[in-house]
């Protein structure tokens, strides 16, 4: 076997292969904003409820459009940058500041609004962490992130969630009270 | 021994590969999680990349197994998983994940055999045991120092660095593969040089028919099936019930037993060589139902972390052991790395058959009961060395022109 044009061989790959990282990095930037800064999500709003007067355009100025169905454009609402925030998948920080969460779903009423969130909770690399529900009370947000009021020792011994079953949500107590109490979900 | 380059270049082979696989155990979930993936379309991800490792396992074998050119293998294997870890961190959208997911499935199964294959290549049978005890080590201390890098890179920089990291990993990697000499490697010479045998269908028959091979393969199966749930299982325990120390106390959990393998798989190594293979396959198998049922007692944090270290003890028996059986197993065929890839294969069920089972218990009848289940399956794997294992040293110093 011949050993030198091996080893250089080896070696020219490694360095192609480094070569290329830079490249792929530059790629890492392109991906897609985070969805706070894309336009007009519909978010449910019961404050504004659907003002359609103001930009609905003639149906008749349109000749291209078939006669029959008219179509009325949508409503264009604009929501400003930070005033409202992506939430899904979004790392959720404790009271000292650090990631204690991720946010994995939200739980809403049957008026579309948002009671609980479900959080795979702690861990280390993957390793521990545990699905629990906290109420949508709970949280706060701003463009820093996703902040928890619970604390640790608040959120000890809550059960995990369970396909089937009620959900247990931990809420912060009403006063100044010891731990986190629950209640029955939707 | 004499230590040549060669060796060193393996030490730190070892080590680094570890610390790229690291990189692509749980927390991929995580940062899947992170780019808003939902929870199917990560349960899917994840279940291609188990379902290709699976696939792989014996065709990846039978691939080291017919190359003459281990350390070429070995530099593909690593491109490979380069390649995984840039698309994974590069390119977070549903195709390129599910390609990252087979491409590192496939190359991680030519890459455990071809190093395992490289050891023997090096030093011998005669030497085996203790060579694979030092590649144990090393791997054990790169996968805990990595663990330890990547859970800073993941918490304080971005999900995505902890697979730059990874990338970035494998230019040591190769570094350190180049460095292995090929004129100091001597893979055992068997059958009138029959590399490359296509017609091997009666040796993979016999193979597959052979004792040893089928109950060492069933005990790794059980081995797993009652192992890889219990470090998840602790991790969420310790979430559960431990205050604002629990992520360091799951950090424990995880690095305390790389560091017992680190210290005990030299030892083990050379144990199986002087007092024969079964005597430590039943200490380390023997470790396993014991810390099932300890950790299913226990509750306090800590003590948890110290269970752990039994952990260590039945890592470094499996580690060392399992190439070192498939090396024993094989004295008269050239199937090495064919019996790697059906131990690897037995591992890779029993270890996707655990966490979902072991989830499951643990979700329907508590952590516990869980433990004393995992810890029940353990013991299976424990009575069957105990009872059909058979001892495969072979003559206490055989010289190795007589494997032929």
């Amino acid at each position: 076997m011949s050993l030198r044009p091996r080893l250089s061989y080896l070696l020219r790959a490694a360095a192609c292969l480094a070569a290329l990282m830079p490249a792929a990095a530059f790629a890492a930037d392109e991906n897609p904003p985070p969805a706070a800064e894309r336009p007009s999500e519909p978010v449910p709003d019961p404050a504004t409820p659907a003002p359609p007067s103001q930009d609905t355009p003639p149906p008749p100025a349109q000749p291209q459009q078939p006669p029959a169905e008219a179509v009325v454009p949508a409503v264009r609402e604009t929501l400003e940058p930070g005033t409202a925030f992506r939430t899904l998948g979004r790392e959720v920080k404790g009271a000292s500041g650090i990631v204690v969460a991720q946010l994995v779903n939200v739980l809403v009423n049957a008026e579309g609004q948002p009671v609980a969130a479900v959080l795979d909770y702690g861990g280390f690399l993957g390793v521990g962490k545990r699905r629990i529900a906290v109420a949508w009370r709970a949280l706060q947000f701003s463009s820093e992130g996703i902040a928890l009021s619970l604390s640790r020792e608040q959120l000890r011994d809550l059960p995990e969630l369970k396909e089937n079953e009620p959900v247990v949500v931990a809420a912060p107590p009403p006063a100044s009270d010891s731990a986190a109490r629950t209640q029955p979900g939707p | 021994m004499v230590r040549r380059p060669s060796d060193r270049a393996l030490d730190w082979l070892n080590f680094f590969v570890a610390n790229v696989q690291t990189g692509f155990g749980p927390f991929i979930a995580v940062y899947l999680t992170a780019q808003a993936w939902t929870d199917v379309e990560i349960g899917i991800a994840l279940s291609v990349g188990t379902a290709t490792m699976m696939l792989a396992q014996v065709p990846a074998g039978m691939l080291v197994d017919a190359t003459p050119r281990k350390r070429l293998a070995a530099f593909w294997s690593l491109i490979g998983v380069a390649l995984s870890a840039v698309l994974l961190a590069a390119w977070p959208e549903r195709l390129p994940i599910l390609a990252s997911e087979v491409l590192h499935g496939v190359a991680s199964c030519v890459l455990a055999p071809a190093i395992a294959a490289i050891s023997l290549a090096l030093v011998g049978r005669e030497r085996l045991g203790e060579r694979l005890g030092r590649n144990a080590r090393y791997a054990s201390l790169g996968n805990g120092v990595a663990a330890a890098a990547m859970g800073s890179a993941g918490a304080w920089l971005s999900g995505a660095s902890v697979f730059w990291i990874t990338a970035a990993l494998m230019i040591p990697s190769m570094i350190a593969l180049a460095a292995i000499r090929p004129a100091e490697l001597h893979p055992p010479q068997l059958h009138s040089a029959g590399l490359a045998q296509p017609a091997g269908r009666k040796e993979i028959l016999d193979l597959l028919t052979d004792r040893g091979v089928l109950v060492f393969a069933a005990c790794c199966l059980l081995f797993t099936l009652a192992n890889a749930a219990m470090l998840p299982l602790v991790g969420a325990e310790i979430t559960r019930v431990a205050g604002d120390e629990a992520n360091l106390v799951i950090a424990a959990c995880i690095v305390i037993p790389q560091l017992v393998v680190a210290i005990i798989s030299p030892w083990v190594g050379r144990g199986a060589e002087r007092w024969g293979r079964r005597a430590i396959l039943l200490i380390g198998f023997a470790a396993l139902p014991v810390r099932g049922v300890l950790l299913g007692m226990i509750s306090d944090p800590f003590a948890l972390a110290v269970v752990q270290m039994l952990d260590g003890i039945s890592a470094a028996v499996l580690g060392v052991l399992l190439p070192l059986l498939a090396a024993d197993l094989t004295r008269r065929s050239n199937r090495f790395n064919l019996c790697m890839g059906i131990f690897g294969l037995a591992v890779g069920v029993g270890g996707t058959i655990s966490t979902t089972l072991g989830g499951a218990i643990a979700s329907w009848f508590g952590a516990g009961t869980a433990f004393v289940a995992l810890a029940g399956c353990g013991l299976l794997a424990f009575l069957l060395v105990l009872f059909a294992m058979p001892e495969t040293r072979g003559t206490p110093t055989p010289p190795q022109s007589t494997t032929a």
